[in-house]
């Protein structure tokens, strides 16, 4: 495992996100990357904030699902951006257990995304104006996992190891 | 309200939420860890 993290992290393109002390370089992925989980992490808060009420009486929640290529516009920025990032110091974060925590809160908060859109936004019930109960919990369930993810994130910084240790 | 102002009020208000909560986790953790030199996050 070590062998192929490493592998990835000597190709040029990791070389370069590593070295290079170009703002094109690592400084514009991790801005990209930033701006990319704002608008992932700031469109599934919307949804899930007007699941749980936040949204005025009356109206409509069934037309936010519209929303949904807006969320998978951001998952793929963050996708793209994410790997490179990784890519840079793959032996590294492959070995920070925090990374992993991060890529877990990630991957089931896509996972309730999905099931959000299928349970919820496809359920007839939601025409009435009133938002099913699974429908709620998956609410809540979404923003710990995004919560979670981004401060994951963050940590992967400070929590061992971390880039330049060996 | 057209549909292009509301998919601009939305996308706006999702980013705006997206950023500041970012900002405040990035912030906090930042407190935390105070003198800590830090590496770069994912």
């Amino acid at each position: 495992m070590i062998d192929f993290l490493l592998w990835i992290e000597n190709l040029s393109f990791s070389a370069f996100l590593r070295e290079s002390s170009s703002l094109l370089s690592f400084p514009i992925f991790l801005y990209v990357h930033t701006l990319g989980m704002s608008i992932l992490v700031g469109s599934a808060a919307i949804i899930c904030f007007a699941l749980l009420g936040l949204w005025p009486k009356g109206a409509p929640v069934r037309p936010l699902e519209r929303f949904y290529p807006l969320l998978w516009f951001g998952l793929a920025i963050e996708v793209v951006t994410g790997v490179s990032i990784f890519m840079k110091d793959a032996s590294t974060y492959g070995r920070n257990p925090d990374f992993w925590v991060k890529l877990v809160f990630v991957f089931v908060g896509v996972a309730l995304l999905v099931m959000m859109r299928k349970r919820v936004f496809r359920n007839p019930q939601i025409d009435s104006g009133l938002v099913p109960r699974q429908g709620k919990m998956l609410a809540w369930a979404s923003l710990v996992c995004w919560f979670g993810a981004i401060v994951a994130g963050r940590l992967i910084a400070y929590l061992q190891p971390v880039p330049g240790d060996f | 309200m057209s549909e292009n102002l509301t998919l601009a009020l939305f996308v706006t208000a999702a980013v705006t939420v997206g950023i500041v909560v970012v900002a405040l986790v990035g912030v906090l953790i930042d407190r935390i860890f105070t003198g800590q030199e830090r590496a770069g996050g994912l």
